[in-house]
């Protein structure tokens, strides 16, 4: 829940100081070095549990059939929006 | 592709640290994580604020257009539940929590390890960038197919930035306008439903 607070946190700030460009360049430089340090951090604490490494190639296999069924479940749902939205060629 | 190939670069590196234990004993990743996490999302929330447009958009196109995020959420978590089915060391939440990554691989991975499941956050990471990097490759396949929303499904919150290049470049720019529509309000999404999936 924190999480949702601070995100929306981000929102209204980014909105208050949409005129001061060097805000938005300041947040690129904390998202990605947060973003390196937190997959970096959460590898090592993966990589430390013995029983999670022993597992790695059920995890890939399983990271690539979710992909497959959450991709698949999202185009075939978006079939019907076509009815809805008028055909526009290039 | 570059970018998510080197995070998960980053990621895979970890991972031989943690083996290795190469860690100093004194850092307690888990603390440090959270507030990094803290960090990363107030980032977020002010890089989707500067999406400006977003109201000029829905008013030119109607809010019909909210039906193409909406579709391609059940989807995605629809599909997951079945996947889910087939494992039965995988609940009907971490299913749903799999789903609710929509491409967003980062947030989705890292909040999903925030609440501490190390191995389903692993799952997470992958899926989601395989969703990012398959459509990449296979965009002018689906399009031919499934029409030219079917790479904005696929991709998920990554059709706004990443995966737009390739969007653009096998339909057209009103398909990219709908495309960045689509990733600005699935990115606001995602950290929405893993919340209300795993503390609800």
């Amino acid at each position: 829940m924190i999480v949702i607070v601070i995100f929306f946190l981000g929102v209204i700030v980014g909105t208050i100081c949409k005129r001061y460009h060097k805000v938005f360049a300041f947040s690129e430089i904390l998202t990605s070095v947060s973003l390196y340090l937190l997959l970096l951090f959460l590898g090592i604490s993966i990589g430390d549990n013995s029983e999670i490494v022993s597992n790695m190639t059920q995890i890939g296999l399983k990271g690539f059939l979710f992909a497959i069924a959450a991709s698949l479940g999202s185009i075939l749902l978006i079939l019907p929006l076509y009815l809805i939205f008028p055909k526009k060629d290039k | 592709m570059a970018n998510s190939l080197k995070l998960l670069l980053i990621f895979v590196v970890g991972v031989f640290v943690g083996i290795l234990c190469l860690c100093p004993p004194f850092l307690n990743i888990e603390k440090i994580s959270e507030y990094l996490l803290y960090l990363l999302v107030f980032g977020i929330g002010i890089t989707i604020s500067r999406s400006e447009g977003i109201l000029k958009i829905i008013k030119t196109h109607h809010l019909k257009l909210f039906l193409l995020p909406l579709m391609i959420t059940l989807g995605s978590l629809l599909g997951s539940v079945v996947m889910g089915l087939f494992y039965s060391d995988i609940s009907l939440k971490h299913s749903l929590g799999l789903g609710a990554g929509l491409g967003y691989y980062s947030l989705s991975s890292l909040m999903i390890s925030q609440y501490g499941f190390k191995e389903i956050s692993a799952i997470a990471l992958i899926s989601n960038i395989v969703r990012e990097i398959s459509t990449l490759i296979l965009a002018p396949v689906m399009i031919k197919y499934f029409g030219r929303f079917s790479p904005i499904a696929s991709a998920g919150a990554t059709s706004m930035d990443t995966t737009l290049a390739v969007i653009i470049k096998y339909t057209n720019k009103e398909n990219a306008v709908i495309s960045m529509f689509n990733g600005v309000t699935l990115s606001i999404i995602v950290p929405l439903l893993i919340t209300f999936i795993y503390e609800f």
